[in-house]
């Protein structure tokens, strides 16, 4: 972390370079829009020109022209060579062209790669991110394994930026070679594992574009993923909710299956509406086996809903819905309520958010089990006049569903008011709502009847049409008890002149004609008497009408029937004069009774099916809330449908982190940055640059003689000669040419120091350049920095110098194949070499903490701190701390900080940034870093709120103050060599033989201190290696089983104090019974 | 995972473009505004799919940004995602206008660049965002839009806070500046007999900061101001909201007892503090109308009598008061009576809808406007068909929750300048609805 800041300080340098120049950004290009730009000559002109400024703003017109989509693409070979340019304004505006374009000119293309390696490997973590976000872009299948291996570097860089860049990169690389699976999977399973805030969510969306099936890479970091979620960045926050929902659909049993049972129970004597409403969801939950013994929900899962909950106060409205749908759908009922009041929030915010939340909301209401939660919120519903219609039909449709009861009045009369809206289709869809809410409410179905009954006198056609269209289906549900309104509406055909009414009413008392058989044929009397008059539509159901009475009540209509049919027999319209024709020979054929004529009652007044009024959302609830195809209602490409619970819960053990032995991350950069911590003494400077060429990376050996460390040394210096060696070869002819090019590279001193010591050693011979860019992305990046400048420079060179660049592709392209086989056995032989001694993640962590502040003392408020033995963010020096808050109280405390410090001479300790309030009953971790020193001496401080103070003090148990790091066997051995005599302490325990094996001995001794096994030849011979964290000085345990269960433990650390400590501990840890 | 990014005119010229994952057409745009045609009049809904891509597009003062994409992704994360991209252009190009991105190609191509990462969104606050922005904004010159300070409702005509945050000193003369803008939006639902069914305060306190450096800025509230929904308060009319939020720049240590924030406020603009007040509200309503209609069988025409209160007091004012009232379908024509100047009525017959409008109303006062209807076969429901009545106003220095902002402190310790600060009261009608 402390790197980056420096480099970031780096940055701002450069860009002071850039806006020293005269600023051509403020001046209007708009005018070359107009202009005639066909000829791109003077872009050209302008690219080849070495004024920064011309180049500018070339660069800014062909990035407008990209912009509007115009093709540019014929000056690829002008931009690109300005890839190079120091300017930085420049720079990205050539990496946007290239992105652009490079698919279209790959071979072009080709030549800009040196570059992004370059920057690749910039101390600035901002260069390298965005390298790699380009180098990631160019969509050339041809470059995939220089893309993998910059993949593979940044997952380890120690910039958390850039590796959230490389987690960006996942799924680009994967989409141009979906071949490269395998790997990228591990490249995901490294990023999962990463702590910091930054990287996981970026993490997770490339995991759940990859595989999201393998939820096996999810258990060891499901616990972690939920606590660092409310602290990841919004987008992170959506990606990991969505998919920790699905986990828990997997991963643990339905909380709401003993619900489902009672509610079982509950059926048999509910009323019928209930029962449909539920019954299909009972159905599948009866399926399953009822429960054999109460439910207890995972501890992980509640976890989930809790670390969750705090998100619905997000300002991010995709958070929110996140959050919502992880509760409907894995909470248990009982908890789902406080979602409503979130999504009422959405409500608020803007008019297209408003439309997906009323559409989630709708669907939310059709499940009856969970409707109540959004009744208090009925008034939010109501529909507002400046709502567009899409938004209005939603609202509508939710408060449908909300009727109930003692709602209903409320809603009606609201709907009285929407049904004079000058909007035709929303006064239908009111209409509709309200036939919905009577045939829904069989209280109110009388009142609704009546209302619509009234609409019915209506001047707007469509109010009364679909008035009358919904009269009819309520009547069609229930005909039996409503003669009198099928009455009044005969009787209203008098008045009602809209034609599509009258129709309507025709056709409901011929359907219905035995309820009012003394009105009926008096009806068709009139109508039969006004025929000519009326609209086709109507004359159509005089027809119908006519024929349905005359086979009902021959005696009285027969005649009255013959009459409309001759009448109908001249009508002008084609269609009545057919229908007449086939009444006539149905209902009253000339001659014998024709063979249809028998069924004319069959055909005529079958029982037409009751329409279902049912709400357009009860399907939607199939798709996972809150996703695409929930709200397009299909199934969007990439939907995979949440699983239903396991019937048994899947071992939870799987998500303890306590043994990962798979977490081998090596952390080269935390090593690096210490050695610039640590202020390495000069004289020895020569050795550890020997180290870094054969990346071994231990900086142990300073305390030390160097005899034996030569030897180790050139061992591994052979390991590494096949892909170093050219590095090497090169370095001595390139070295003035990259010192005057390094005018951007701003990279700390003694970095560059080590640098330029390792060029000056006697090389072998000064080569040519024949294969130039061969070397170009081995896999340890710091040290070829430098030899990129020069190897770019020169292609360059050549390009510009050549002015046709027509024949650079090609020789770009011979260069850069068997660059890649390199790069490709570099690797493998990288992936080999593991003598060297680095830092590694811990075996354990510790999940107790220990108490800093009693809740009593600290008056409700209580701390807690725990070791977490990883990276300290503030300062590899330091130890990390993570102290918890919890506040008992009900009332929030503010400001809580660390006040005064008392701390021993040396020790530095970083405090947290100050924690503005910590409301009621809540909890919150935050880290801190101390500078032990290497000694256990407490550091004391003092805790203080918004009025308190109080001193608190953290005593570092022995084994904390190490870091645990991995060496060859021999490595070992000789570093034990070298620390005899006062350095070494030895202690005789017998071990209880139950636990007289290597698993628990390693266990045990990895609980104890930080520190890693080292892999051993001998049988019950175990080793163990660390390094303090402050100093760096090396520690060795090794602890030899004897016959008799005894053991002799020896301890090599120069620091003696500690020596002595940690054999005593080590003595009482491994006697335990 | 979004595919592409357009950002389009008003007049459906794509004025900008760009392709994340290259799985949709280059031609998605001109579909997307025929699919948009298609669907009645520009209220297409936010999301709709077509031939397997899935359209999402937000329309912000003018201007339509849409997005595509291919895959299930959350609609409200393209949507957000949307909304964030059109505030970071208004910050960094100071408006949002179709000149605005026309002239700021390259810096919005930029924004696009490192906010959307192969369609995965990435950072997209505007401070986190500043540190990777190289070019440099060409500003808008003022006049040649109108006043576009927020979102298209906030008609102020001020331009001085439209400016870019990226400008330097040397190019700007740039001040040390804060505009603190406390806006509501009024949602009102007044009864056929006067009484209030419904009143809803939306209220932001919006926050637009150019100060340099991160100086901490202590802002009084209102000091009687009660949060909550507790009914014990009293009859004396003092400053309620029902719930707020803030933005995590803000530190609430003190808002507990003296109702004080202390801010560290990011450079650009942000909601400082959104609230929401409903029910009863502090203050009376802004305005009052008395209809009376005269609907007699004798005649053709049909008397609609407006009496408008507005009540306020006499020190404020009104701007920009539009009254609508839809009249029945059969109207012909409409003649009507005004009380005083700077009134105007228009009667648009293809909608029926009579609009009166006053350009400026003072507080404390009464209109009266008189409306004769001349309705062709006139029927008893066409008196159903008159109303309900909503109004679209302005209440510049004046807001309904009594909120109030008592002081604007800034601390700076290294440097001792004089900002300027610069405070304003806005109300505005969301829908402001009576029914007759």
């Amino acid at each position: 972390m402390s790197n980056g800041g420096g480099s970031y300080n780096a940055q701002n340098d450069s860009r002071a370079g850039s806006t020293g120049e005269p600023d051509i950004g403020t001046e209007p290009t708009g005018g070359f829009f107009s202009a005639d730009y066909k000829k791109h000559d003077d872009l050209k002109q302008m690219l080849d020109s070495n004024k920064d400024n011309l180049k500018l703003e070339a660069m800014k017109r062909i990035v407008g022209m990209v912009a509007k989509g115009k093709d540019a693409s014929d000056l690829f070979a002008a931009v690109v060579k300005n890839v190079v340019s120091k300017n930085i304004e420049v720079k990205k505006l050539v990496y946007v062209y290239l992105v652009r374009y490079a698919e279209e000119q790959q071979d072009l293309a080709l030549l800009s790669i040196a570059t992004f390696q370059r920057a690749l490997k910039d101390p600035n973590q901002l260069i390298r991110a965005s390298a790699l976000r380009v180098l990631s872009s160019i969509r050339v299948p041809v470059i995939v394994p220089i893309m993998m291996l910059a993949l593979k570097d940044s997952v380890v860089d120690m910039s958390p930026y850039v590796r959230k860049t490389a987690a960006h990169a996942i799924p680009k690389l994967y989409s141009l070679d979906p071949e490269q699976k395998d790997q990228l999977i591990q490249v995901i399973e490294k990023l999962l594992a990463d702590k910091t805030t930054l990287v996981v969510g970026s993490a997770v969306m490339a995991f759940e574009e990859l595989c999201p099936d393998r939820i096996d890479l999810i258990h060891k970091n499901y616990r972690k993923l939920c606590n660092l979620l409310v602290d990841v960045e919004e987008w992170g926050q959506v990606v990991i909710i969505n998919m920790l929902t699905r986990y828990a659909r997997t991963q643990f049993l339905d909380p709401n299956q003993q619900d489902a049972v009672a509610d079982d129970d509950k059926n048999f004597y509910g009323d019928e509406d209930e029962k449909d409403s539920e019954e299909e969801e009972d159905d599948d939950e009866k399926e399953k086996t009822p429960p054999k013994k109460p439910y207890m929900m995972d501890p992980d899962h509640r976890l989930l809903l809790r670390n969750t909950k705090p998100l619905l106060q997000s300002r991010n409205a995709a958070v929110v819905m996140a959050v919502a749908q992880l509760y409907h759908h894995i909470a248990p009922k009982s908890e789902v309520g406080l979602v409503a009041k979130a999504l009422v929030r959405l409500l608020r915010s803007h008019r297209e958010i408003q439309h997906v939340v009323l559409s989630n909301v709708a669907t939310l209401t059709t499940i009856r089990k969970v409707r109540g939660m959004f009744e208090p919120y009925l008034k939010s519903f109501f529909v507002r006049p400046s709502d567009p219609i899409h938004v209005r039909t939603l609202k509508l449709e939710i408060l449908t569903n909300l009727a109930t009861e003692t709602s209903i009045s409320t809603i009606l009369r609201e709907f009285q008011t929407y049904v004079t809206s000058s909007d035709k289709d929303f006064v239908a869809a009111t209409i509709q709502a309200i036939g919905r809410c009577a045939s829904s409410i069989s209280e109110v179905t009388e009142t609704c009847l009546n209302g619509l009954v009234g609409l019915l006198s209506n001047r707007n056609e469509y109010v009364v049409a679909e008035s009358v269209v919904v009269i009819k289906k309520l009547l069609q549900m229930q005909p039996d008890s409503h003669s009198e309104i099928i009455q009044h509406m005969a009787k209203l055909a008098d008045s009602i002149t809209v034609p599509m009414a009258r129709a309507s009413i025709l056709w409901m008392v011929g359907e219905y004609s035995d309820r009012v058989p003394k009105i009926a044929p008096d009806l068709l009397r009139k109508m039969a008497k006004n025929f000519i008059n009326e609209e086709d539509i109507v004359k159509l159901q005089i027809l119908n009408l006519a024929a349905k009475l005359c086979i009902t009540n021959p005696k009285q209509t027969k005649l009255l029937c013959q009459y409309v049919l001759n009448l109908a027999k001249y009508d002008q319209n084609y269609d009545i004069r057919d229908r007449a024709r086939f009444i006539r020979q149905l209902v009253s054929p000339a001659g014998e009774k024709g063979a249809l004529g028998k069924h004319a009652k069959k055909i005529f007044l079958a029982s037409k099916p009751a329409p279902v009024l049912d709400s357009s959302f009860k399907d939607r609830d199939q798709w996972q809330l809150g996703s695409l195809s929930h709200m397009i209602n299909q199934r969007a490409s990439g939907y995979s449908p949440l699983p239903d619970y396991p019937e048994t819960a899947p071992d939870p053990t799987v998500r303890n982190v306590e043994v990962n032995p798979w977490e081998q991350v090596p952390m080269p950069w935390a090593e690096k940055t210490h050695k610039k911590k640590a202020g390495k003494p000069k004289k020895e400077a020569f050795y550890s640059d020997e180290e870094e060429e054969s990346e071994s990376e231990s900086d142990s050996e300073e305390s030390s003689s160097s005899s034996s460390e030569s030897g180790s040394e050139s061992e591994s210096d052979d390991d590494s000669k096949s892909e170093s060696g050219s590095d090497k070869e090169k370095k001595s002819d390139e070295e003035p040419e990259s010192s005057s090019s390094s005018s951007s590279e701003s990279e700390s001193s003694s970095e560059s120091e080590s640098e330029s010591e390792s060029e000056s050693e006697p090389d072998t011979k000064p080569q040519k350049k024949t294969p130039p860019p061969k070397t170009k992305s081995s896999a340890k990046p710091k040290k070829e920095a430098k030899q990129e400048v020069s190897l770019l420079d020169l292609d360059v060179i050549d390009m510009s110098s050549t002015s046709a660049p027509v024949p650079a592709p090609a020789s770009a392209l011979d260069v850069l194949s068997p660059s890649l086989a390199s790069d490709l056995q570099g690797l493998s032989i990288n992936d080999k070499k593991d003598t060297a001694i680095s830092v590694t993640t811990p075996m354990f962590v510790s999940t107790t903490s220990h108490e800093l502040l009693h809740r009593m003392t600290g008056e409700g408020l209580a701390a807690n701190y725990r070791f977490t033995r990883g990276t300290c963010i503030y300062s590899t020096s330091m130890v990390p701390v993570e102290v918890t808050f919890t506040n008992h109280t009900d009332s929030p405390v503010c400001n809580i900080r660390i006040g005064d410090k008392k701390l021993q001479a040396g020790m530095t300790l970083q405090e947290f940034p100050e924690i503005p309030s910590l409301p009621g009953g809540g909890s919150m971790s935050v880290s801190i870093g101390i500078d032990f020193k290497d000694t256990i001496q407490p550091a004391n401080f003092q805790i203080c709120t918004q009025d308190r103070k109080y001193n608190v003090s953290i005593k570092p148990p022995v084994g904390e103050l190490f870091q645990a790091v991995t060496m060859s066997e021999a490595d070992f051995t000789a570093q034990q060599s070298k620390l005899t005599g006062m350095n070494e302490n030895s202690g005789k325990v017998s071990i209880p033989s139950q636990h007289n094996n290597s698993k628990t001995i390693t266990a045990r001794m990895s609980e104890l201190a930080n520190v890693a096994p080292v892999s051993s030849s001998q049988d019950g011979l175990y080793r163990f290696a660390g390094k303090t964290v402050s100093g760096g000085t090396l520690l060795l345990v090794t602890v030899k089983v004897g016959e008799d269960n005894s053991a002799n433990i020896t301890v090599n650390c120069e620091l003696m104090a500690i020596c002595s400590m940690l054999v005593k501990e080590v003595k009482q840890k491994l006697s335990q019974a | 995972m979004i595919s592409q990014f357009v950002i389009l005119s008003q007049h459906g010229d794509i004025l900008l473009f760009k392709d994340y994952r290259g799985d949709v057409g280059k031609e998605s745009p001109e579909l997307f505004l025929q699919k948009i045609r298609d669907l009645s009049g520009g209220l297409a809904p936010p999301t709709f799919h077509h031939d397997g891509i899935h359209y999402i597009h937000v329309k912000h003062s003018s201007l339509c940004f849409m997005a595509t994409t291919r895959s299930n992704v959350s609609p409200f994360m393209v949507i957000e995602l949307i909304n964030r991209v059109a505030s970071l252009c208004k910050d960094y190009c100071g408006v949002l206008s179709e000149e605005a991105i026309r002239l700021n190609f390259p810096l919005v191509y930029e924004i696009l660049d490192e906010v959307i990462d192969f369609g995965y969104p990435q950072g997209t606050s505007t401070d986190m965002l500043k540190a990777y922005m190289e070019n440099s904004p060409v500003l808008v010159r003022e006049g040649t839009t109108p006043g576009l300070f927020g979102a298209e409702r906030r008609m102020v005509p001020s331009t001085a806070a439209n400016k870019s945050i990226m400008g330097t000193a040397v190019s700007q003369g740039r001040k040390n500046e804060i505009f603190v803008d406390v806006l509501e939006r009024l949602t009102v639902l007044i009864s056929t007999s006067g009484s209030v069914l419904r009143a809803d305060i939306d209220g932001i306190i919006q926050m637009k900061s150019f100060l340099v450096g991160i100086p901490e800025i202590k802002m009084g509230l209102s000091e009687d101001l009660t949060v909550g929904k507790e009914d014990k308060r009293g009859y004396h009319s003092h400053a309620h909201v029902d719930e707020c939020s803030f933005h995590e720049s803000v530190d609430l240590s003190e808002f507990g007892q003296s109702r004080v924030l202390t801010i560290h406020p990011p450079q650009g603009e942000f909601p400082l503090m959104k609230y929401q007040a409903s029910g009863d509200l502090p203050s009376l309503l802004p305005f009052r109308l008395f209809p009376t209609v005269n609907d007699q069988d004798s005649s053709r025409d049909m008397e609609l009598v407006l009496k408008l209160r507005c009540d306020v007091p006499s020190t404020s004012h009104a701007v920009n008061v539009m009254v609508r009232v839809p009249v029945p379908k059969a109207t012909t024509s409409v003649s009507q009576q005004l009380s005083g100047p700077g009134q105007s009525v228009e009667f648009k017959a293809q909608e029926h809808l009579v609009v009166w409008s006053i350009k400026k109303f003072p507080g404390a006062t009464e209109l009266t406007a008189r409306f004769k209807l001349a309705v062709a076969n006139r029927t008893p429901s066409s008196r159903l068909e008159l109303g309900p009545v909503s109004l679209n106003f302005e209440l510049p220095m004046y807001i309904c929750s009594r909120l109030q902002i008592r002081f604007l402190r800034l601390f700076d310790h290294e440097q001792s300048y004089v900002p300027y600060r610069w405070v304003r009261y806005v109300t505005h009608s969301d829908s402001y609805v009576i029914r007759i």
